[in-house]
């Protein structure tokens, strides 16, 4: 991973939420199109979210930070409710940043390794999820006391833990974190994704009912039988 | 006081508006004061399906606009007795009616009538929306299809939150034949992704083409076997304990003996 270009955005889970890092190098019209591709995976997964816009070095103007505010307000329903940057350039810009109406942090306190795997909290889904109905949990893992059928979509930071049958799509370590896992005690999934990782289910059906778990090993989601 | 159900599935041509032809023909046949309301505004059919189209004289929408009274625009079944139609408008479209209006309508229907049956149009927008307002009950109509299947799973969810939750799941046009060789899906498998409970499996039947284009529904023919399954639906609404055959594949031979010969 270390020696691998930096992406031009990056979204990743901190403490504090959902981080957008942009790399400072990068031109506008690169930031809204590496945008538009990273969101492209996660369909309206985050719709209703709030995020941190992290800048590092990078100075944006008003019209420029209005723009990327609405672009991902807009298009995908996130919102962003804090800038953090750590430009010296621009002493001034923290109450520049104010216009956009989002109050800005200066970054010292952004610390990359401080990457949480986002495993702390579990939410609990008591129901079926039938098709069109989608669950997050972005702070955490997801267990579901119930169905996932086919049109449903489970999202969570961590892992995916389903207590019946996974038969539509299961999103584990959406910001990121690949060593999530995904669970059900009938693995029958249109598609699994972990991290950045997706899998589609084999063609052929199968009838017997089998409880799987699947993660990622060596760039790929691989599916074992739990025993 | 009687009860609303709405007939709804939605994919499109699945069968609602045969569903509720034949059922609320049967109901009626049963004994029941039955009003079968068509709520599909603009893409009216259920007054052709029942034979009725040439009588239709006022609509829902003259109702709720005052033109005529509720009486005045129930169409008079020419069969059976107790049994009532009330047509869509096929001047305006789904937007021109609100969910309340629809739900005040089913409200005075259910106070004369003991069944009230509407005919939801496909689709989950505001037809749909309509339709659902005023039920009590829902009749979810699928068809042995992974598309229809999918649809209805969605349109439960949506009944659910609507809070509908007496939901009973109709599977139309099975064909015991191909069920038998694997090559359409079972009712089991049905059942097991939508979790409500069966109230009936129709068998695939050419009569329902020829009674639909003639407008006399098939529960009138006593050797259709289309018919004669929406009849027991009825008596199934009615609380009758009629058991539903089971259609498995392979070594089902038992069940078109037990179930049309019987």
């Amino acid at each position: 991973m270390q020696n691998e270009p930096r992406p031009t955005v990056e979204l990743k889970g901190f403490r504090d939420g959902m981080r957008l890092i942009i790399d400072p190098e990068a031109s506008m019209d690169q930031i809204e199109s590496a945008i538009m591709e990273r969101m492209t995976n996660l369909g309206d997964s985050l719709s209703g979210l709030t995020m941190n816009l992290d800048l590092g070095s990078r100075v944006l103007n008003d019209e420029e930070l209005i723009h990327l505010k609405n672009l991902l307000n807009e298009n995908y329903g996130l919102e962003v409710k804090q800038i953090i940057g750590d430009s010296e350039d621009d002493p001034g810009r923290t109450e520049s940043h104010q216009i956009a109406g989002v109050p800005a942090l200066h970054g010292n306190e952004r610390v990359y390794d401080q990457f949480v795997p986002a495993n702390e909290e579990t939410r609990f889904i008591r129901h079926t999820l039938r098709s069109g109905q989608i669950e997050r949990a972005l702070e955490g893992n997801m267990v579901i006391l119930g169905d996932v059928n086919p049109g449903a979509e489970v999202v969570a930071a961590g892992d995916v833990i389903v207590l019946g049958a996974l038969r539509g799509v299961a999103h584990a370590g959406a910001l990121g974190n690949t060593s999530s896992v995904i669970f059900a005690l009938n693995l029958l999934p249109t598609q699994l994704r972990i991290g950045r990782f997706i899998t589609r289910a084999p063609a052929e059906q199968r009838r017997r009912q089998r409880t799987e778990i699947a993660r990622v090993l060596d760039d790929a989601i691989i599916v074992e039988e739990y025993d | 006081m009687g009860k609303v159900i709405v007939v709804t599935s939605g994919k499109g041509g699945v069968g609602k508006s045969t569903s509720t032809a034949n059922l609320g023909t049967a109901l009626a046949v049963l004994g029941k004061k039955v009003a079968v309301v068509d709520a599909d505004v603009g893409l009216r059919n259920l007054d052709v399906i029942m034979g009725l189209e040439s009588r239709v004289v006022y609509t829902s929408m003259d109702v709720l606009e005052g033109v005529c009274e509720l009486e005045q625009a129930l169409v008079k079944d020419r069969r059976t007795k107790d049994l009532y139609l009330l047509a869509a408008s096929q001047k305006n479209n789904k937007n021109d009616i609100q969910p309340e209006q629809m739900k005040k309508l089913c409200l005075e229907l259910k106070e004369t009538h003991d069944y009230v049956l509407v005919d939801s149009p496909a689709g989950i927008e505001q037809g749909f929306q309509n339709a659902a307002a005023g039920a009590d009950d829902a009749l979810v109509v699928t068809t042995p299809e992974v598309a229809a299947v999918r649809d209805a799973d969605r349109i439960i969810g949506l009944l659910q939150n609507m809070a509908i939750n007496n939901l009973t799941l109709i599977i139309n046009r099975l064909s015991p034949e191909m069920v038998k060789t694997g090559d359409m899906m079972e009712p089991t498998d049905i059942i097991d992704i939508l979790s409500i409970d069966l109230i009936g499996v129709i068998p695939e039947d050419k009569e329902i083409v020829v009674s639909t284009n003639r407008g006399m529904p098939t529960t009138y023919n006593h050797k259709s076997d289309a018919g004669q399954a929406y009849k027991r639906i009825a008596q199934r609404l009615e609380g009758e304990d009629v058991p539903i055959p089971e259609f498995k594949s392979g070594g089902f031979a038992g069940w078109v003996g037990k179930l049309f010969k019987g």
